[in-house]
Parts: C-alpha cells; sequence; structure tokens
C-alpha cells in the first residue's frame, strides 16, 4: 500500500501550498508590525550602520567605500534636518551591496514622497520582513522537492517561523534574513539540478550563489562547496563537462570576484574587512592560547547555540534624545528559561533522528549489493562523478573499512570535541577524576539515557507502521495499533515470567526517570548548556558519516541529504577560525553570532527534511515538537524579549 | 475531505485551540500587567544576599529610599505617575502560601533642620501571599501618590506581614549594594543589609502589552495553521497516489 505519509519528490500539493502561503503571510505581517511599532529603532545588532548603508546608496552613492562612509548622527530623532553624517567611520559598508540596493528601493520612494523619517527608518526593515514570508516559500518549495510529506515540511517550516531570533532579524534593517533568502533559491535549484540533471536549473543556482555572494562574505564560503557539488553531480562528456564548470565558475564567483577585487584596489586584500587594521598588534599569541584551548575555555559552543536561538538588544535602549549621555555601548540579552529549553530538546530529538537516518543509511549501503535503482542513475552514460566514485567504490571490498574508518574518525572527533569542554588546560585535573565527572555530568547522561530511550520507542513505532500492510487505518485504529506496539515494547508478548519482562520494565523505568529530569530541566531556569555542547559536538560525526557514504551509491535524494551536514561542519569550521581570529586580536572570542550559519540552514533544512521522511516519522511527533516551539516563542517574546526592551530603554 | 469530517476536524482544532490560548494567556498574564511599569533605579550590582525568612504576622522591615539615585530627569517624564517599589521576592519554590503583607510609604516632615524627622504615613498598599512568584520583583504600587510628591521628601518603605503563618509565608532579599544603601531595620533591629528593591512608576507601555497580545495570537496562527493543514483526514487523498520515491 502506498504510504500516507509519502509524498512524490516535486509534487504539487495545492493544499500545502495554500497554507504555507498563509504561514508566510502571517509571518510577513507580524515581522512587518514588530518591525513598525515593537522592535526599538537600532536594536538589531549595527543597525545604525547598516541604515546608514541604506541611506547611502538611496541618496546615490552607490558603492560607499569603507573607511569613507561615515554613520549618520541624530537618527532616530523625528527631525529631519538633524539626520547629518557623523565622522565615525561606518564599517558596515564592508558588506557587498546586494541587500543595500534591494533595501534603498523603499527609502528612496519614501524620500521622493517626503515621508518623515518615522517612516524613512522603518521602510527598509519591511524588506527583512518580506525575505522571510518569501524564505518560508522558497524553503516549503525545497522540501517538497525532495518529496517530503507536507505532515513534516510544514511542520519545520513553521518551526522556523518560531525562531524568535529569525523572527526578530526580519523585523529589522539587516542583511541576514535577506542573504537567507538568497541561499535557499540556490539551495532549491542545486537540488532540482541534483535530482533531474537539467543545466538550467545549475545556471540558476550559480546566479543565486553570486547574488548571495554579492548580499555578505559570509555567503562566500557556502557558494565553494555548493559549486563543487554542481561540478560533482553534472552529468556530461568531459568536453561539455569542463565547458560548463567553467560557466557554472564564472557565474557563481562574477559577483565576488568583482567584491574581491574592489578590496584589493583599496585596500591590497581581497577579504579586507574591518578591523584588518589592527591585526599588526594582536591581543593574543598564537602559541599562547592555541584554538583549542580557546574551545575548551571559552563558552563559544554554547554562545553560537544561543545566538542562533535568540540573542537580543544592541542600542535600541537608547530612545530619549535628552538621555542620550546615558547611553553608552550596547545591551544585549540571551534568551533563557523556559524557551531555550524547550528549543534545545526539540533540536536534541531533530539531531538524534538525524543521526539514526545516517545509521539506517550506512547499514542499507553496506548491505546492498546492487546501486539503488531507479532514482540512483537517471539513464546511461555520461555519469557524474558522485556516481562514477559510488560505483567503483560501493562494488569493491573497501566499501566496509572505508565506512568504518569514518565512523571511527567522527567518533574520535566528536567525543574529543565534547571531552575538550571539560578539559582544565592547566591541570587535567577534570579528565582524571571520574568520580566528579559522573557526579556533575549525571543529570545529563539520564537526559541523554531519556532521549535514547524515546528514539528506541519511536523506532519501535517506525517499525510497526512500516508493517503496516496494505490494510488502510482510521486515525484512531492506527494510534490504538501505536498505543499497542509501544505496551509490547515494554512487556514483550508471551513475556509470562518476570525474568523476561522485569530487565525491559526497569529500563522504561530508568528512561521515564530520564525524561523526568529533562522535564524537570524544561521548566526550570537551569539551562541545558551540557545538551546544548553535546548537539554541536555530533556534527563531526554526522559529517564524517555523511563524507563516507557520499563516496557510496545513493540515490539523489539520500545524497542531497548527506551534504547537509557535510557543508555545516565545513562552514562551521570556517566561521570558528574567524571567530579564534577575533580572539587573538582582541582577547575576546568576536563575531560568536548563529545567524552566521543561515547561508548553510536551507540545506542543513532538507537533509533534516528528508531524514523525517525517510523514518516515517509520524505526524503527531512533528505536530508535538512544534507546540512546544510554539510554546517556547511565546515565552521567548512575552517573558523575555518585551520586558527586556522595557527595562533597558532609557 | 468531506464536508462532515472538515467540521469534526475543525471542532477538534478548536478544542484544542480553546485551552492553549486560555493556557497562554493565563501563564503570561502576570508578565504582560507588570509591562505597565518603568523602572527609574535598580542597581543589578549587589552581594551577600540573604533572605529575611518567613513574613509571618508581626514581622516588619523599614527601608529608607533614596530618591536622589532617581534616573536622570525622572520626575519630569514621571512626576505624575504613581509610584511603585519593587521588592524582590521568594515563596518558597511555588508553595501555596496564605496571608497579607501591609506596605506603606512614608513621608519625613521635618520640624526644623536639626530635628529627627517625623514619619508621616502617606500611602497604603496590601499584598496576597499567594500571588507573590518566586524569585521574582513584585511591585507595591501606591495608586494616590505621585512620584513627584513622594520624591519631595525623605520616604522611606514599611512591610509588614499581617496575618501569614509559619510554613505558608514569602520572605523577601537583603543585598549588600556596590553603592552603599541605607541598611534595614528588621523587627525593630537595625541589619548590615539593604533590602533589594527598585523604584518604579505606573506608565502606559500600550505598545508592548499590544505585542504580547499579537505574539500570543501569531502563536496560536501557525499551529492551527500547520494542524490544520496535517489534518489526518486530508491525508485521504494522497492514499489514492502511487507511493513516491521516498518509500
Amino acid at each position: 500500500m502506498p504510504d500516507p505519509t509519502n509524498a512524490m519528490p516535486g509534487q504539487r500539493d495545492a493544499g500545502a501550498n495554500r497554507a504555507v502561503l498563509l504561514l508566510a503571510l502571517f509571518a510577513t505581517l507580524f515581522a512587518a508590525y514588530f518591525g513598525l511599532y515593537v522592535t526599538p529603532l537600532g536594536d538589531i545588532p549595527d543597525e545604525s550602520g547598516h541604515y546608514s548603508y541604506v541611506r547611502d546608496v538611496a541618496s546615490g552613492t552607490f558603492w560607499p567605500l569603507m573607511e569613507e562612509s561615515t554613520f549618520y548622527r541624530g537618527l532616530w530623532g523625528e527631525e529631519a534636518a538633524a539626520i547629518t553624517p557623523s565622522e565615525r567611520a561606518n564599517y558596515i559598508v564592508q558588506h557587498p551591496p546586494g541587500f543595500y540596493a534591494v533595501a534603498a528601493i523603499p527609502h528612496a520612494a519614501g524620500a521622493a514622497l517626503g515621508l518623515e523619517p518615522w517612516w524613512l527608518y522603518r521602510l527598509p526593515r519591511l524588506i527583512s520582513a518580506l525575505a522571510l514570508g518569501l524564505l518560508l516559500l522558497v524553503l516549503h518549495a525545497l522540501l517538497r522537492e525532495v518529496g517530503v510529506a507536507r505532515g513534516r515540511a510544514l511542520p519545520l517550516i513553521a518551526g522556523l517561523a518560531l525562531l524568535p531570533m529569525l523572527v526578530q532579524l526580519a523585523s529589522g534593517i539587516t542583511n541576514d534574513v535577506f542573504l537567507f533568502l538568497l541561499c535557499a533559491l540556490a539551495t532549491l535549484f542545486l537540488v532540482r539540478f541534483v535530482r533531474r540533471q537539467h543545466i538550467t536549473d545549475a545556471y540558476w543556482c550559480a546566479l543565486w550563489l553570486t547574488l548571495a555572494g554579492g548580499t555578505k562574505m559570509t555567503a562566500w564560503v557556502f557558494l565553494a562547496p555548493a559549486l563543487l557539488i554542481l561540478l560533482y553531480e553534472l552529468r556530461a562528456p568531459l568536453g561539455l563537462w569542463l565547458r560548463h564548470a567553467f560557466g557554472l565558475s564564472a557565474l557563481a564567483l562574477a559577483l565576488p570576484a568583482w567584491w574581491m577585487g574592489r578590496n584589493v584596489v583599496h585596500f591590497g586584500w581581497p577579504f579586507y574587512r574591518a578591523g584588518y587594521g589592527e591585526l599588526s598588534a594582536p591581543a593574543l599569541d598564537r602559541a599562547e592560547a592555541p584554538f583549542l584551548q580557546m574551545l575548551a575555555e571559552q563558552p563559544v559552543m554554547n554562545w553560537l547555540f544561543a545566538h542562533f536561538h535568540g540573542l537580543f538588544g544592541f542600542s535600541g535602549y537608547c530612545q530619549t534624545p535628552e538621555l542620550s549621555h546615558l547611553c553608552s555601548g550596547i545591551l544585549m540579552t540571551q534568551l533563557f528559561g523556559f524557551s531555550r529549553n524547550a528549543y534545545t530538546l526539540v533540536l536534541a530529538a531533530l539531531v538524534l533522528m538525524f543521526l539514526l537516518y545516517l545509521l539506517r543509511l550506512v547499514w542499507q549501503s553496506l548491505r546492498r549489493a546492487e546501486p539503488p535503482d531507479p532514482t540512483y542513475c537517471l539513464g546511461g552514460p555520461p555519469r557524474s562523478l558522485a556516481e562514477v566514485v559510488g560505483d567503483w567504490l560501493g562494488g569493491s571490498r573497501v566499501r566496509w573499512p572505508w565506512m568504518l574508518l569514518m565512523l571511527a574518525a567522527g567518533l574520535l572527533v566528536s567525543v574529543g570535541l565534547l571531552g575538550l569542554m571539560y578539559v582544565d588546560f592547566d591541570t587535567r585535573a577534570d579528565l582524571l577524576s571520574w568520580q566528579a565527572w559522573l557526579a556533575r555530568r549525571a543529570e545529563p547522561l539520564l537526559i541523554a539515557g531519556g532521549l535514547a530511550l524515546l528514539a528506541y520507542l519511536l523506532s519501535v513505532l517506525l517499525r510497526r507502521r512500516s508493517a503496516d500492510g496494505g490494510q488502510p487505518l482510521g486515525p484512531l485504529v492506527r494510534v490504538r495499533a501505536d498505543l499497542r506496539a509501544l505496551r509490547d515494547a515494554v512487556v514483550p508478548p508471551g513475556a509470562d515470567t518476570l525474568r523476561v519482562a522485569l530487565p525491559q520494565l526497569l529500563l522504561t523505568l530508568l528512561g521515564g526517570l530520564a525524561v523526568a529530569f529533562a522535564i524537570d530541566r524544561l521548566f526550570s531556569g537551569q539551562a541545558l548548556g551540557d545538551l546544548q555542547v553535546l548537539l554541536m559536538s555530533l556534527a563531526p560525526l554526522a559529517a564524517l558519516m555523511a563524507v563516507g557514504l557520499l563516496l557510496l551509491p545513493q540515490t539523489a535524494i539520500d545524497r542531497i541529504a548527506i551534504y547537509g551536514p557535510i557543508l555545516f561542519v565545513f562552514f562551521g569550521s570556517v566561521l570558528l577560525l574567524q571567530i579564534y581570529q577575533g580572539y587573538l586580536l582582541t582577547g575576546v572570542p568576536r563575531g560568536v553570532q548563529g545567524r552566521y550559519l543561515y547561508p548553510v540552514m536551507p540545506l542543513l533544512l532538507v537533509a533534516l527534511g528528508v531524514a523525517l521522511q525517510r523514518l516515517r516519522v509520524p505526524y503527531w511527533l512533528c505536530l508535538g515538537l512544534l507546540v512546544l516551539l510554539g510554546l517556547a516563542f511565546a515565552d521567548a517574546f512575552i517573558e523575555r524579549v518585551l520586558p527586556f526592551y522595557l527595562e533597558a530603554r532609557v | 475531505m468531506t464536508q462532515r469530517r472538515m467540521w469534526a476536524w475543525l471542532s477538534l482544532l478548536l478544542l484544542f485551540a480553546l485551552p492553549l490560548a486560555v493556557w497562554l494567556q493565563f501563564s503570561h498574564q502576570r508578565t504582560v500587567a507588570d509591562y505597565d511599569l518603568k523602572t527609574l533605579w535598580t542597581d543589578p550590582r549587589q552581594g551577600d544576599q540573604r533572605h529575611v525568612s518567613e513574613l509571618v504576622a508581626g514581622r516588619e522591615l523599614v527601608q529608607d529610599l533614596d530618591w536622589s539615585r532617581l534616573q536622570e530627569r525622572a520626575l519630569e517624564r514621571y512626576g505624575d505617575a504613581s509610584v511603585c517599589v519593587g521588592l524582590y521576592f521568594a515563596n518558597y519554590f511555588d508553595r501555596r502560601n496564605r496571608g497579607r503583607l501591609a506596605a506603606s510609604l512614608e513621608i519625613a516632615e521635618r520640624v526644623a533642620e536639626d530635628t529627627a524627622p517625623r514619619w508621616r504615613e502617606r500611602a497604603t498598599a496590601t499584598l496576597d501571599m499567594a500571588s507573590i512568584r518566586n524569585y521574582r520583583f513584585e511591585p507595591i504600587c501606591f495608586d494616590d501618590l505621585t512620584l513627584a510628591e513622594a520624591a519631595a521628601q525623605s520616604g522611606r518603605l514599611r512591610l509588614r506581614g499581617v496575618d501569614g503563618a509559619p510554613g505558608s509565608s514569602v520572605t523577601v532579599y537583603l543585598a549588600r549594594y556596590e553603592q552603599p544603601l541605607a541598611a534595614v531595620e528588621l523587627d525593630g533591629e537595625a541589619d548590615a543589609l539593604s533590602l533589594i528593591h527598585r523604584l518604579q512608576v505606573r506608565a502606559d507601555h500600550g505598545a508592548e502589552r499590544r505585542a504580547a497580545r499579537l505574539v500570543m495570537v501569531y502563536v496560536l496562527a501557525v499551529l492551527l495553521l500547520v494542524a490544520f493543514a496535517v489534518a489526518p483526514t486530508l491525508r485521504a487523498r494522497e492514499r489514492t497516489r502511487p507511493g513516491g520515491l521516498m518509500g
């Protein structure tokens, strides 16, 4: 029987399209309302710099130059004449002008209509709000492209619409949401190309990649591997392959190359950014403060996690002109409490499912003798590099040692990364004192145990659903069957002696206790910091497993899914190195912003969608996680963000 | 989807939405009510914190208020607003507490420069201990006293347990401030620490209150929309399609 939770890749679904249109409309209106009436002006990171850039472009200075362009003084006041260039250089013009060219349009139109500064400050914010709505539509198209059923695709998309940081950024002037949208478009065409092999999709992908590269330099880190995927997947005879490789590279690199050239002409270095001048006198020495020590001693991983979820405030507290002398520096707050804990647990569940999917894929890849037809190859030759490599390694005896090597390497790196967080670099005492370690870590271990139990029960449900056979089942029958399967998992049928049933009962009791701990942590003010670090540390394991899988024969959709963690870890590593560079310069980790990960998020989201679909994760579980995110979103804004605005404002 | 099934599903969604809406409103209403407070002085830099144990009937604290620490231009901007004092309470981890606390704001009347001030009760308020939250600043507002009137003279806050019993009363926290404040008088004895407090006024923050309501509406709308779109009955159509590549 066709699984009702199944979907055809690329299939149209009018009902889901209507729902996602409404969802996008809700999110856009919400962000626009916050942009107009709630988010204090200046409370998006560097918003006065972003606004000054927009104002420059709107008034005809299309390519403002770093160290020449300045912030405007008198910003956020009602008096138009008071808005004049200041002496302070605007470091935000280090960004390529993609977003600013678009955001300048409503600003220029507003100025031409003679609108008051109140509107001029806020009109560019609407571009971010619109970008959020479009982003949700594109991501939905992306998930449909790989055949994620609406019962899984919609909760995933809605989860993003309930991500506090993203919604907050969509209510302000910033290039992040716009960049997210461009990268989602690039990913959509990348995925289409991998699935369908239409060369026009590859060129569309390259076009969106270059536009993303012309919007923010962080996109360059996504652009390079995305371009490599295009070439790796391109099926063409060698001559044509070389021609397309040149064409795609030239198109994808056009705007970044222009921006690099401009940087070379003006500053002598293609990757020049604000603060580079200080490199001559770094605060820390590489030998004294090695990279691993920074990871061990600074809460970089926790910050990245927390700031992806929500880092609010900036200079918006300074809203009273007559008290501007009280405004010094920035005021920010992280989200914490229920909101962050709920988000952590939802993410933990998703990461666990993704790892389960990868493990299942490993098992399937090692067991099968033939390539996974019919979706592996679209036809006869020519074949792509992906297919050539897959055939070679998949058909050889090397595949087992290769996969085991990748698994072992992944485990080693992940355990090493996790272990780093608990090492005292001076004494190394923490590693030796296992007793103390266990005492401190008992609760996270229990939580991890609880999640493992949930995974076990989930796998029981999935097995049962796979074994449904051909009978159509009503929802009530389905739920009853689910419950029966869970009962059988705890007390096996036919277990007439306690000897058989007791261990399972004890295990379930222990798991239940662990879940209770997790729930207790969820509602208490304690942050699930250890769990967050554990989740971040699992990324290399997922990525190395994915590398192992990538070189074995996979269907196009599975290849798309396994590109996700690889690109995420590549992108994250570059980001960590940038943070380290800032650490050496200033003595504190700089640029620890979760939003910098946005370019790679669409591919990660599609990977997650494929995992949920492959595992046939029940709709009710997706909806349950979404409800938790919804409550967390309300908690974030009502209990933390709005009180912070009121508390901080002078 | 048939008309009947659609209505059945919509009813089910409403049954889910109604308690969710009530729960959202209920769980956040205290915080939203506090939006109408503007803090004009608070100092987070404190040390040596300790609580005073339960504020049972008869126990009393007196804390001098230092109006000179109010934010610049506070009187100019908020002089006409009702004055409030926020105290840092603990309720013994959401224990079921009962009883009342009486608060009064006293103002000094000096007959001459060199004489001790005579304290006159200027405004009173009552707190229900059952509604005091754990580890939170709870405001005590004096609705018939404006900030300008209160800050015109020296002032002090008196907090007294009215009818609280041991085992069901709340407590407040004391601390040593980095910029020293007058010490609290606890049950008639001078203490070394000061009452942790904030000076506040009632202000209109309608935009934020509307924003909070909008957040609730947005969350409900998103959840209901998704729940409706993935309704099990809608899957009936998908069953008629052939299995996809994701099988």
